[in-house]
């Protein structure tokens, strides 16, 4: 059992929440903010005091309806942030006992805080404070306690023989107490020495994590099988380990005020736009909420236009698909606690590309390419133009066609139109209920599924069987779009174009075809045109849209935007000098 | 007023798919009832017309490199005059315009949508192209662009199985009547070509200036060649009845069976026409809303597009009572002096300023609005 533990103290870092170094500076930065708000808010707070009484009144009339009950007053919600704020901005003191006071204080009613009072042999008292579960017990128990209790400071009451005497690489000192929350609500372990006006903060995470598995949304037959996890400090490794170079940067951002989510932003410098990273910092750090839960989140706070149903960045649960856009240029923002990742700036065509592509041969690829292509017009036309044809163009049909058709519609109440929008969006409902449903009831849902898209609807007459074809084909083509968000997108605005073809028949669906080309002409992904390679046109980036070359041939990187562009990505003089030979 | 990189490709891609999107329809109809057998002549004929109409475009816009033909007209002809002949060009273009929302929504009428109202149809087309120009310069360029291989093939498809159709036969004998005819042709296809004007509203925006008028004369060139093959085509095929038919091209269409599954393609034929006319109204609409802003001194020409739009549906009802009367020689000599008349008074105009107040001329480049 020893090995893994000195594995991990050789490592400190994995695991660990917010790296040691990046805590500091955000550490500091999120003091002086809250110390600023603290500024801004001396003055309320002082006439607040001065009207206490009107505002105990008022905070004692609602419990005045409760007779049975008598409710103590609460404090307002101003006094609790303030009386936080306070003890937050306590600088470490001298004193132990006025320490475990602050801490006590700041962590009541939280059962889980362990705050263990000791004497440190030859020296002076001492405290470690740390949560329960979050931080490792072992670890505390073998490399800080044992040393203190056991070897001590021969006498002396500095700060250095202490720090000499824990085994333990990954720490650093924390002068208030904003910054020892922190680092105690993310899982280290606080030293709080008698006599000495800083905590000592060791890294002793336990990290519990999710081993890494294939992700289920983005499976490939050929290629890498890892997942990111909800632990950003896995992810970062994953990246690291694919990208072994220290260009590859990691900017920390800190979002929520309560959540306090770790994100990173990862670029490869000289490839990618500083002017992107400035950008995409600058978007983050608008965002002020209570907390963040999820990278789909950050997403909706930096998209360009948050009212369009086409997702604008990127999202993967794959180490390699982030890697790859990484050596284009594109950066990306994993954050703690989520498994995807988000990658910007991000085009349709991108979107439309499976990892697969490029572990496959490039001829098989393109021709894969071209046929999602295929299916996703198919996704968004197929059921829109089968309703405008048997409305208003039936004479597109071939003749022994339209018999069929007319045969099978005979029996049918409902207009084409109606059949479509009944069928599709029972199919809708359908695939909601497949993803919510408990595993053990989703079986029965495809059963179920099948009979209500199948064989019973037809021979109940309620549909025709050429529109259970069409919704068949509707549903197997959209989940031929790689990323989940675009294919979500591209199913519901199938119902639009479908009302518009119901109305004006093939005129409704050039005119709300072309309504959405519009949208994603206009639309932008960081600056980044949303239709990117194709308009505007860049020739150059084709080669990677419509088809996908092999990869001697992709010699130049696509541009994004702005002028720092670094656009050979190979040198190929070697190979083909080799092939010519 | 408006910021905006295009490239001089896109915008004569723009200005080719805009005039050629009403005679791919019409023109064989309204050219062979007068030439007859020597239809395919005449838009040869009317090409030197383009060339000189589109330099006459380019050469000013060399002058005036940041300005419309609206701001410069205002400078030679003087604030008053130039606002009110100003105001007449914007009503030229608006009226034209709305003359091809019509021929559009007679289209339509007749062929697909017997019972849809046509003010539904009208202003659901109008209401796309506003969307478009009101998203902006850039995006009235890159549309055409993008759509042209769609558009391309679509025609393609109607083409590419009529090739066996063709007699040429139909095209005996050459010159009959001498070159009058085929010159008649030609003065018809004026109600197209004047058309290439409103490129001045997009030149300023151009930022490779360098290679416009090259674009600008490949632009009128393919119009013309896609004229004359879809005159080949249809003379080719149809033969003397192409002046009865309305829309000859729907007729080649509805001839077409491809191992007999694909018949009656003339819904192709709808599908290139919807594109290809929302990119002329949408160049119309543009710039006659880009100008107005401009002729008004507004600071944005966005406000002005619905409303444009509007009057562009009103006029297309009012304005015009018949198909035919579009085909009328005023209404050509109407076109021809907004389409050459006026730039080329223009071009002479500042050439005759140039000569004349040599010293004064750096501060007379400097616009009066900034674009």
């Amino acid at each position: 059992m020893t090995h893994p533990k000195d594995e991990r103290s050789m490592q400190p870092d994995t695991g660990a929440a917010p790296s040691s170094d990046a805590v500091p500076d955000n550490g500091n930065q999120s003091a002086n903010s809250s110390s600023s708000d603290n500024h801004n808010q001396a003055q309320p707070t002082a006439q607040q005091q001065s009207s206490q009484g009107q505002s105990s009144d008022s905070n004692l009339t609602p419990a005045a309806f409760k007779p049975g009950i008598q409710m103590e007053p609460t404090p307002s919600v101003q006094e609790v942030l303030d009386h936080q704020r306070q003890l937050l901005g306590k600088p470490v003191a001298n004193k132990l006992q006025d320490n475990i006071d602050t801490l006590r204080e700041l962590y009541n009613d939280c059962s889980d805080i362990i705050i263990h009072e000791f004497d440190i042999l030859n020296g002076p008292a001492a405290a470690l404070a740390y949560i329960d579960g979050l931080s490792d017990m072992r670890l505390i128990d073998t490399h800080i306690l044992a040393p203190l209790q056991q070897i001590g400071t021969a006498g002396s009451r500095d700060k250095d023989p202490i720090v000499k005497c824990v085994t333990i690489s990954a720490m650093l000192e924390a002068a208030d107490f904003q910054i020892v929350s922190d680092k105690i609500s993310y899982g280290h372990a606080v030293l709080l020495i008698d006599g000495i006006t800083s905590a000592l903060v060791y890294d002793v995470i336990n990290p519990i994590i999710r081993s890494i598995e294939e992700p289920e949304a983005e499976t490939v037959v050929r290629g890498p099988r890892e997942g990111f996890v909800e632990s950003i400090r896995t992810n970062s490794t994953l990246l690291r380990r694919r990208l072994h170079t220290p260009a590859l940067k990691m900017k920390p951002v800190f979002i929520g005020r309560y959540t306090k989510t770790a994100a990173v932003i990862t670029f490869i410098e000289g490839i990618a736009d500083p002017n992107l990273v400035k950008e995409m910092e600058g978007r983050l750090s608008a965002i002020d909420v209570d907390g963040m839960t999820d990278t789909s989140l950050i997403e909706e706070w930096i998209e360009d236009n948050p009212f369009s149903p086409f997702p604008q960045l990127m999202s993967t649960e794959r180490p390699d698909v982030v890697t790859a856009h990484l050596l284009e240029g594109k950066i990306a923002l994993i954050a703690d606690g989520s498994p995807v990742a988000l990658i910007a700036p991000a085009s349709l065509m991108s979107m439309m590309q499976s990892p697969e592509d490029f572990y496959q041969r490039s001829l098989v690829a393109t021709a894969i390419r071209w046929l999602r292509m295929l299916f996703s017009l198919i996704t968004i036309f197929g059921p829109s133009f089968y309703v405008a044809v048997l409305s208003y163009h039936q004479e597109m049909l071939p003749t022994s066609l339209l018999l069929t058709i007319a045969v099978s519609r005979e029996q049918i109440p409902f207009p084409a139109l109606v059949e479509a929008l009944l069928m599709e969006i029972t199919f809708e409902a359908l695939r909601e209920a497949g993803i919510r449903l408990p595993r053990q009831v989703g079986s029965a849902v495809s059963i179920v599924g099948a009979l209500v898209i199948g064989q019973a609807a037809i021979s109940a007459g309620i549909v025709s069987s050429p529109m259970v074809m069409v919704v068949a084909i509707t549903a197997v083509s959209s989940f031929l779009i790689p990323n989940y968000s675009l294919g979500i997108a591209i199913r519901f605005i199938r119902f639009p174009i479908m009302l518009c073809a119901g109305a004006l028949g093939l005129y409704g669906i050039v005119l709300a075809a072309l309504v959405i080309l519009i949208h994603l002409m206009t639309l932008r992904s960081f600056g980044v045109p949303y239709l990117s390679p194709l308009s505007p046109m860049q020739t150059s980036q084709l080669k990677d849209t419509l088809i996908r070359t092999s990869s001697p041939n992709a010699i130049t990187r696509p541009h994004l935007t702005g002028s720092f562009f670094n656009r050979v990505r190979m040198r190929t003089a070697l190979y083909k000098a080799r092939r010519n030979s | 007023m408006e910021r905006g990189q295009v490239s001089a490709a896109q915008v004569a891609v723009l200005s080719f798919t805009a005039v050629t999107a009403t005679s791919l329809l019409t023109a064989p109809t309204v050219v062979s009832s007068v030439v007859k057998q020597d239809v395919w002549l005449s838009p040869l004929l009317a090409l030197p017309i383009g060339f000189l109409i589109v330099w006459l475009i380019v050469k000013l816009n060399q002058i005036y490199p940041d300005q419309t033909l609206v701001q410069y007209s205002m400078k030679l002809l003087g604030r008053p005059l130039g606002i009110a002949v100003n105001l007449i060009y914007l009503f030229f273009i608006i009226h034209t315009t709305a003359y091809v929302l019509r021929q559009f929504t007679d289209f339509m009428k007749l062929t697909f949508l017997f019972t849809t109202p046509a003010f539904v149809v009208a202003s659901s087309m109008i209401l796309v192209c506003a969307l478009i120009v009101r998203s902006g310069v850039e995006i009235v360029v890159r549309f055409p662009m993008l759509l042209l291989p769609v558009v391309l093939s679509l025609i393609l498809m109607v083409y590419m199985p009529s090739i066996k159709d063709i007699n040429l036969h139909n095209f005996e004998p050459v010159l009959s009547e001498g070159l009058v005819a085929p010159l008649k042709g030609a003065f018809r296809l004026m109600s197209w070509v004047p058309v290439f004007t409103f490129m001045n509203f997009y030149l300023p925006f151009v930022s490779n200036k360098r290679h416009v008028l090259w674009w600008a004369f490949g632009s009128v060139t393919i119009f013309t060649a896609i004229v004359f093959t879809t005159f080949v085509m249809v003379y080719a095929i149809i033969g003397a009845a192409t002046p009865i038919y309305v829309y000859p091209f729907m007729v080649l269409a509805r001839f077409i069976s491809l191992t007999e599954f694909f018949e009656h393609l003339e819904s192709l034929v709808m599908m290139v026409w919807v594109i290809v006319i929302i990119v002329r109204i949408s160049f119309g609409l543009y710039s006659a809303s880009l100008g107005l802003a401009q002729c008004l001194g507004f600071p944005s020409y966005r406000p002005l597009v619905l409303p444009i739009s509007m009057i562009m549906v009103l006029l297309s009802y009012w304005s015009v009572s018949n198909v035919e009367f579009v085909f009328s020689p005023e209404f050509i000599i109407y076109y021809l002096i907004f389409g050459i008349g006026l730039p080329a008074l223009l071009l002479t105009l500042s050439t005759i300023r140039q000569r004349f107040s040599k010293p004064h001329n750096g501060q007379d480049e400097q616009g009066e609005y900034n674009v």
